[in-house]
């Protein structure tokens, strides 16, 4: 099968007209961040029925009869799950469903590249993620798809599925926004661009001037369904570049006119179809389910063989058998509650799902939240906007603020008030979580294991979680290995709800860059450098800076020096030569692997060595502070294409960010200086709003370290920047109208 | 006597018709003829369908004796009044600077048709998508139609016959209201390698459809407090060029209405000018919508802004909006291929502009005389006193008033304006012959321009050249 498949793309083998469906259970982030940890989120209950299922019962309403699971992270679950589910007897379905197993795969790109090993597509096939909900008919989508590859477009390899859903819809991944050009009357993608956190979109003119009629769609959302040419697989094996669907569909945009394959494009308007992507998509998707906007997928009709009948009472309020419902207790609206629960008297419920056989005390308010199954609330607790996993034990008189998400086995109280978006996990983290959760192989070196599991293994914080806690924090996965380098992003999904557009589940594809450098040979190269007034302190290591109120020295990411030095050096010498900003790039990339510092290192210290660069320029007029800002203004926006090209998403900008910060921090001068340095790599357009704010909004993990005191102080530092921020987007229009002059 | 709607008809009539010199070196543009009449009469003929009964047309100073003698002395049917507004000579005007001479006659909406537009559309249609979505400048938009598209001959040298590509305009239509204009740039302005988006844009408009298969025709209706705001900033020259893409920018901008104190503070003249001078289109535009229509906007259970406050940002109160022709004809004959192209289409499209009783019965008035032998086809249109000789043949073709067209002679595909002769057993095929010309025997012309006055000499043969004064004066051979 598999050479004939390779040699004759097209060939079809139109007599069996099987529709093969292909499942990518594992979505490769750690946006769910300790959720995912014991359980794949392919079997995340969604209204208490596995999220694998909703995708089961879309595929076999579309008429697919063939299904292949492609499992990587906790596979076994869901081969398990499948395998006691209806799908595996054959007489309930005319779908079989297959489960592969693979732990070497590590993205989208390998799992398809070892389907095509395996040669198990036939036809046109669909591939989906294991978490979608949907109501659409996707047979439909299948028969355009080959009609337009036996019509006149011979071509397309793929056709990609999309949702309307206009701007700030709740459905809407924030981290999946995109922006994308479609020709108008052929349907054709033209051009594809993630469009997280920008303000500007640049799109190549040649699309406008070569297409008589294109539209531009930013009110879309990616239902990461594809409907792929049987060609598609091989594609993936043939260029090993590309890693997701997306890298996919913009290499073969960009190399369509020496390959010719092309990309179309269909949109729902009137089905359901969304994906949980992260807990912000979870609460929305949830929500349109119990609003019965999925029907037939809704909780008292969905799949009959559940075996549980769910009564469907008014304003949307679910009852499965076996609810004990004390007098004094009250559903509100949009209340599922699974099968076997117990809800104590006085105890009010709304916007919420309830698992299995979860107990929940006397006078508990749940307000927005979610509680899979055996979960135990105690009486008096509080419990707003959060995710409890299951067997997770609240004792007496808690408040759980909003955003607090409570992994599995986790016990906390009594007697405490979690801060919001507080993260808690039943074990302490182990450093190979996100490893085992992005299905690495386990290639990491094993002293640095060692190392970490050393530093992280904490004891419970008993005074935070209560007396009787079984709670340790839960990290976001960041890509250091040293704890102290990385201001840990707290914010969490229910401020996506208020709008606030940022998060950290950021999808850390870039986590394989480990830091090679010994910690002790930093330290002793951090010392030496004249600049470094702060670093140069011999004992500065456990000094409390007494202007500060903390210590600086602990909080401040360690710099390679040799580099900084040379970094420095560089930029005077690029300046003296006026050599051209893509050589300079050029340049920049090359120390970076000379001295072997990563990137993110690179990044924190650009905004300091461009300063630096400044200062050297002002050394000809006195050096004084103004002179020197004056300089480093030119330099911005003379250098402004060098720092955009390292700080183009958020991420990196907040690095930047916080190497700013390092910098005020040393430099004792500058410290009431840094709202106008903000303001000029702000002006220069280096800096997004948005990341300036998220910095801001940012707090630490644990509320008294030094680095916290450090944000806190270079919060106070930057307000006046940052309140003129937040005031300047609703004062007038006057402004915009200039940007958009510029367009 | 009055206009649909109020509004002010103005025909823009003093361009110099740059792009086809080589036509008009002695009559305005304007007054080029096409089929039987100047080619203004089409613009006029067109408003007066629609109901317009006073028509203001704006011109240079030296054309308007011209113009009014030609337009005025009963030669051409005309019912609507007429009046000029003429501009002085030697300045380069712009369209929109010209309408700020008659700014104080707008009393609601102002509509510019340009003198060269033939089209067999009706303003009225115009007129109501500007109303339905109270639109604050109205554009008509149309596309060419084929025979201009396609790759047919024009007359005159080869190096000048450009394409129109570089006119294109990218324009963006919102999905869901295909009538709403969110973006307009000429692609001659899309200097750099990438087109920018703003965030906000597509916030606003998320889906955008952007054609270029449109043409402007140069037909826009406009609210008066457009005008008024050119006219005290007097920054804009253009209208096509900078109004519309001004106008189609500023949707995006929010009318923060005035704390009443805060004007009074501002009482004194200094800070008074200053005011001025920062107001924008959309100061305009705010507060034009009366305080009254405000309120009623803001009680009304169907309006969108129901239950706003007074002060509250506005928003939408600024709206650009297309009518697009999607049949009929629409052109402008601003370029030799368009002139030649609706002069030949004219014996069609004549019945548009003229009731029945005119265009009844053949394409050959009375007075002319055609010896034996001879056919005029049906596509082809004479003037009055048009003498033809023996065998002669005349296909797609347009002759002017008191022409004489000797034996043996055959036109195709040309059109001939007044009083040219062509003497015996001459072949013309898609050339344009000015006025007065005077063609010798056995001439063979293909693809030519012949200018006024001209002579060409016996059995003389050309081909996709200009004869004229002023091309000879400037001619280089360019191959």
């Amino acid at each position: 099968m598999a050479p004939k498949a390779k040699k004759q793309p097209n060939e079809n083998l139109k007599q069996e007209h099987v529709l093969q469906a292909v499942i990518i259970a594992d979505t490769f982030n750690v946006r769910f961040g300790p959720v995912t940890l014991k359980k794949p989120r392919a079997l995340l209950p969604l209204v208490n029925v596995p999220l694998i299922d909703y995708t089961l019962e879309a595929l076999a309403a579309s008429q697919v009869q063939e299904v292949f699971v492609f499992c990587c992270h906790l596979g076994e679950q869901i081969r398990e799950h499948i395998r006691n589910s209806k799908w595996q007897d054959g007489r309930t379905s005319a779908m079989t469903v297959e489960t592969l197993l693979s732990d070497s795969c590590i993205s989208v790109g390998d799992a398809l590249r070892e389907i095509d090993a395996k040669s198990l597509i036939r036809s046109d096939f669909l591939l989906i993620t294991g978490n979608l909900v949907a109501n659409v008919d996707l047979s439909q989508v299948v028969e355009e798809h080959k009609q337009r590859t036996q019509g006149k477009d011979k071509s397309s390899v793929m056709t990609l599925l999309f949702k309307t859903a206009q701007p700030g819809h709740r459905a809407r991944c924030t981290e999946d926004e995109m922006f994308l050009l479609e020709e108008g009357l052929s349907k054709r993608l033209l051009y594809f661009q993630k469009s997280q956190d920008q303000r500007k979109f640049p799109i190549p003119k040649d699309i406008l001037l070569d297409h008589e009629d294109v539209i531009v769609h930013n009110d879309l959302m990616d239902c990461h369904v594809c409907v792929c040419s049987p060609v598609v697989p091989t594609l993936f094996t043939d260029n090993f570049d590309y890693q997701t669907v997306h890298s996919f569909v913009k290499g073969i945009l960009i190399n369509e006119e020496i390959m010719g394959n092309k990309i179309h494009m269909s949109i729902i308007q009137d089905k359901y179809a969304a994906r949980v992507s992260n807990l912000q998509t979870y609460d929305a998707i949830s929500k349109d389910v119990i609003c019965r906007w999925t029907k037939p997928l809704v909780p008292d009709m969905f799949g009959s063989c559940h075996e549980k009948r769910i009564k469907n009472g008014r304003h949307n309020v679910y009852c499965s058998e076996n609810v004990t419902l004390l007098r004094g207790s009250s559903l509100g609206k949009n209340v599922v509650v699974g099968k076997g629960t117990f809800i104590g008297s006085g105890t009010v419920i709304s916007q919420s799902v309830i698992g299995q056989n979860c107990h929940i005390g006397e006078n508990v308010r749940i307000a927005n939240s979610y509680l899979f199954d055996n979960v135990v609330i105690e009486s008096n607790c509080e419990v707003d906007t959060s995710l409890l996993c299951s067997g997770v034990h609240v004792l007496e008189r808690v408040v759980l603020g909003k955003g607090c998400v409570l992994a599995w086995e986790t016990i906390v109280g009594p007697d405490v008030k979690l801060a919001n978006g507080t993260q808690l996990m039943s074990e302490p983290q182990i450093d190979e979580f996100d490893d085992l959760d992005m299905s690495f192989e386990g290639d990491d070196k094993p002293e640095n294991d060692k190392s970490n599991n050393g530093k992280v293994e904490e004891s419970m914080d008993t005074e935070s979680y209560g007396a009787k806690c079984q709670a340790y924090l839960y990290k976001p996965a960041v890509e250091s290995d040293d704890e102290e380098e990385e201001i840990v992003e707290e914010e969490s999904w229910w401020l996506y709800a208020a709008d606030l557009r940022e998060g950290h589940w950021e999808e850390s594809e870039d986590s394989s860059e480990e830091r090679d450098d010994d910690d002790d040979d930093e330290e002793e190269e951090a010392d030496g450098d004249g600049e470094f007034d702060l670093d140069s302190d011999e004992d500065g290591e456990d000094n409390v800076d007494s202007t500060l109120g903390f210590n600086p020295k602990s909080c401040l990411l360690k710099v390679d020096a040799d580099f900084y030095k040379e970094l420095v050096a560089t930029l005077v010498r690029a300046d003296s030569e006026k050599i051209k900003e893509e050589n300079l790039i050029l340049e920049i990339n090359s120390l970076k692997h000379a001295f072997t510092v990563p990137i993110n290192e690179v990044i924190h210290c650009l905004p300091c060595s461009f300063i630096d660069l400044a200062i050297k320029q002002a050394e000809s007029s006195g050096s004084s502070l103004p002179s020197v800002l004056t300089a480093f203004k030119s330099i911005a926006s003379q250098y402004s294409s060098v720092m955009c090209n390292y700080m183009k998403d958020q991420e990196s900008q907040l690095t930047a960010i916080s190497g700013l910060g390092d910098f005020v921090i040393k430099n004792e001068a500058y410290r009431p200086r840094l709202p106008q340095l903000f303001n000029i790599l702000y002006d220069a357009d280096i800096l997004s709003e948005t990341s300036v704010i998220t910095w801001y909004n940012q707090t630490p993990s644990a509320a008294s370290s030094n680095k916290a005191l450090c944000h806190t102080y270079l919060k106070k530092l930057a307000e006046p920047f940052v309140s003129w921020l937040q005031t300047a987007e609703s004062e007038s229009s006057e402004e915009d109208d200039d940007d958009e002059d510029g367009n | 006597m009055s206009n649909p709607g109020d509004s002010t008809a103005v025909i823009m009539a003093a361009g110099m018709g740059s792009r086809m010199t080589d036509l008009n070196t002695e009559c305005p543009k304007a007054l080029l003829p096409v089929g039987r009449y100047p080619m203004i009469w089409y613009p006029i003929r067109t408003l007066e369908k629609s109901g317009f009964s006073d028509i203001i047309i704006i011109t240079r100073q030296s054309w308007k004796d011209q113009l009014a003698s030609n337009l005025t002395s009963g030669k051409v049917p005309i019912n609507a009044k007429l009046e000029f507004s003429t501009i002085p000579d030697q300045e380069d005007i712009g369209t929109a600077d010209s309408l700020c001479q008659i700014a104080d006659r707008v009393k609601t909406n102002v509509l510019i048709v340009s003198c060269d537009l033939i089209t067999d559309g009706d303003f009225l249609d115009l007129m109501s998508v500007h109303r339905k979505n109270s639109s604050c400048l109205t554009v008509m938009l149309s596309q060419l139609p084929n025979s201009l598209t396609a790759d047919t001959v024009v007359p005159g040298f080869k190096a000048k016959q450009k394409s129109n590509s570089g006119e294109k305009i990218s324009i963006g239509f919102e999905h869901n209201n295909m009538e709403h204009i969110v973006y307009w740039k000429a692609q001659v302005d899309m200097e750099d390698e990438f087109v920018i988006f703003s965030k906000k844009f597509l916030n606003r408009f998320p889906c955008a459809r952007i054609q270029s298969n449109w043409t402007d025709c140069h037909v826009y209706l406009i609210r008066d407090f457009v005008i008024k705001y050119l006219n005290d900033k007097r920054e804009i020259s253009s209208v096509q060029g900078e109004l519309v893409p001004l106008v189609v920018k500023k949707q995006m901008s929010v009318f923060l209405p005035k704390p009443p104190q805060e004007e009074s503070s501002m009482a004194s003249p200094g800070g008074d000018l200053k005011l001025d001078k920062k107001k924008d289109l959309i100061d305009y535009a705010g507060e034009t919508s009366s305080h009254l229509s405000h309120i009623i906007q803001s009680l009304s259970l169907t309006s969108p802004s129901f239950g706003v406050n007074e002060d509250t940002p506005r928003k939408n109160l600024i709206g650009c909006f297309a009518y697009r022709q999607t049949d009929g004809f629409c052109v402008r004959a601003n370029t030799i291929a368009a002139f030649a192209e609706t002069s030949k289409q004219m014996p069609r499209l004549m019945s548009h502009f003229l009731p029945a009783k005119y265009t009844a019965g053949p394409n050959v008035p009375e007075g002319t005389v055609i010896k034996p032998k001879s056919q005029v086809g049906a596509d082809s249109m004479l003037g009055e006193n048009v003498t033809i000789g023996e065998k002669v043949s005349i296909k797609k073709s347009v002759l002017g008033k008191n022409c004489t067209v000797g034996d043996g002679v055959k036109i195709t595909n040309s059109v001939v304006m007044d009083g040219v002769s062509i003497s015996q057993n001459c072949t013309i095929s898609n050339c344009i012959v000015s006025q007065s010309a005077k063609i010798e025997t056995g001439c063979q012309l293909s693809n030519c321009i012949i200018g006024d006055n001209q002579t060409i000499a016996t059995m003389s043969t050309h081909n996709n050249d200009v004869l004229s004064n002023l091309a000879h004066m400037m001619s280089v051979p360019l191959e």
